[in-house]
């Protein structure tokens, strides 16, 4: 994927519900491949940017463009089609109570019409990947909220999106998942996905690293500081391993 | 097609419960709804019969021979409402008596001379629909030659004629209400399973599913639904029908067994589209709200 080439730009966004402003005048770049945080206290807006992003919400002024496609001007039929470019860990995880975990993840490749051969061979890899092989078959509310989180991780992943958008991936993780499930959107990251994650976590910012960093405050966005470096990818501090258990 | 009827079926089968309800509710309509229609179907049946069956009986005089027989048939034909006429003579209608008194032990052949006259047995047409109708019949059959007395014994046809008129139409109107609140509670009962529904309807949209893939699956179900509860309703209104139809007393003239009847196909039918329909429309107000 080409990068230095802008796959997400917000031109003057604002989102009204009703007198009162979530985002006001939102103008902002991200650059494909680039690894965005945005930050700022619980009720600043970081989620309701995200829903911009995936027309999980109408924008109330502004052009919002994503990957080529601007957002005003995509029909209604389009929409799948964006959202399949998109993979979204959400911040309450979003995940079917009745269907099972492998279900949840495989949704998002049944929805886009893969074969199964294609299905089975991806979603086991994501399930492996996230540690939650063992409870593949497990249905959600049997599950710690941890573990709901990395299902959500693995659905936002299996389809190799263009982009992803994280609330708060790790908010319910212990340190050592929390790591491990990091770790795992920064490989995504080095193969050109345009990562962004809405946190307030600085230990998980500051562990990361990032390309751009961004305050946003009563709906209005700051940019702190950008290119902090590689970040986790060269950690060596990292106590986990992949499957979420603890190194010796 | 077939992954959107897997997904349907695994649907149904993660949701027992509720549907179990939605079967359980459409089946109820259908039963409701079958049965008045069972009732209807019977009642319109035998009304009919009734009403075909006024038949007048036209006494000839004594002056009656034979030979005057084609022109009174001809003078009766000409007459309008007539669609049958059979002509009994005195000794077929002495016989005919006869056998109707064996049973109670009478004997007529001690009579002598045949006290009965010469007969025409009338059959009118159904279009006669009042009582006026049949006394203007009969006051202008009364003036033919040869025509000594007609009558008629079904005098209570006097009361069952406007009876029937008013009872086929109270009837198709509370019919017609059964059906409306049948359908009424049953695509409700649909439409609240589905928005139980739209948080997962919510989620496979929000990760690219296309309209196509997510409501195939529940129109598809609202139709399986529609589909199962229909047969069941159906299968619970014959059993039904046959438990009653052997309670029924064979003395009982009007409502013979004989003459009870299941459902038409035509109807059955009707009641099958109308149960596969409701769980689509369940589906789709459903769908289109949300």
């Amino acid at each position: 994927m080409e990068r230095n080439r802008s796959i997400i730009q917000l031109f003057d966004v604002s989102k009204q519900y009703g007198a009162r402003y979530a985002l006001k005048n939102i103008t902002l770049s991200v650059q494909t491949g680039e690894l965005v945080f945005i930050t700022g206290p619980s009720g600043a807006g970081k989620s309701t940017l995200l829903n911009l992003l995936y027309m999980a919400t109408p924008v109330s002024q502004g052009q919002i463009i994503v990957g080529g496609m601007n957002l005003a001007r995509l029909s209604s039929e389009k929409i799948p089609y964006l959202r399949r470019r998109i993979g979204v860990v959400f911040q309450d995880f979003k995940l079917i109570p009745h269907r099972s975990v492998y279900d949840n993840i495989s949704l998002v490749l049944e929805a886009a019409g893969q074969p199964p051969a294609v299905i089975r061979k991806k979603v086991a890899r994501v399930l492996e990947r996230t540690g939650m092989m063992a409870y593949m078959g497990a249905l959600p509310p049997s599950l710690s909220g941890g573990e709901q989180q990395k299902v959500a991780v693995a659905r936002a992943v299996v389809g190799d999106p263009d982009i992803i958008l994280a609330d708060e991936p790790t908010g319910s993780l212990d340190a050592c998942s929390a790591e491990v499930i990091t770790r795992y959107l920064m490989e995504y990251r080095e193969r050109g996905t345009t990562i962004i994650i809405a946190s307030h976590n600085t230990a998980l910012i500051n562990r990361t690293g990032f390309d751009s960093l961004y305050t946003l405050d009563a709906g209005t966005l700051k940019p702190r500081g950008e290119n902090t470096g590689p970040g986790m990818k060269n950690s060596s501090s990292s106590t986990c391993m992949e499957g979420g258990d603890i190194l010796p | 097609m077939i992954s959107y009827l897997k997904r349907a079926l695994a649907n149904m089968a993660a949701n027992v419960f509720l549907t179990f309800t939605t079967l359980f509710t459409i089946a109820l309509s259908v039963l409701i709804a079958g049965c008045f229609f069972l009732f209807f179907e019977n009642f319109v049946r035998v009304a009919h019969d009734w009403n075909q069956g006024i038949r007048v009986m036209a006494y000839l005089d004594s002056a009656f021979t034979p030979d005057d027989l084609p022109r009174v048939l001809a003078d009766m034909e000409n007459m309008q409402a007539v669609t049958e006429i059979r002509f009994i003579s005195r000794q077929t209608a002495l016989e005919e008596l006869q056998k109707d008194l064996e049973s109670s032990g009478v004997e007529l052949s001690n009579l002598g001379e045949n006290p009965l006259p010469h007969a025409l047995e009338i059959v009118l047409s159904s279009s006669l629909e009042t009582l006026e109708q049949v006394d203007a019949f009969v006051a202008e059959a009364e003036k033919k030659p040869h025509i000594e007395e007609v009558v008629y014994g079904h005098r209570w046809v006097e009361g069952i004629l406007p009876m029937l008129n008013t009872l086929e139409m109270v009837a198709l109107g509370l019919g017609t209400l059964f059906v409306i609140t049948a359908l009424f509670v049953s695509a409700n009962t649909v439409r609240l399973t589905f928005c139980a529904k739209q948080e997962e309807i919510e989620i496979m949209r929000l990760v690219g599913a296309t309209e196509a893939f997510v409501n195939t699956p529940f129109y598809l179900e609202g139709i399986i639904q529609g589909c199962l509860g229909g047969i069941t309703g159906i299968m619970v209104l014959f059993l039904l029908f046959r438990w009653v139809k052997t309670a029924i007393p064979p003395e009982l003239v009007f409502l013979s067994p004989a003459s009870i009847e299941f459902l038409s196909p035509t109807m059955t039918g009707g009641i099958m589209a109308a149960s596969i329909f409701l769980g689509w429309l369940g589906c789709f107000i459903s769908l289109k709200q949300h």
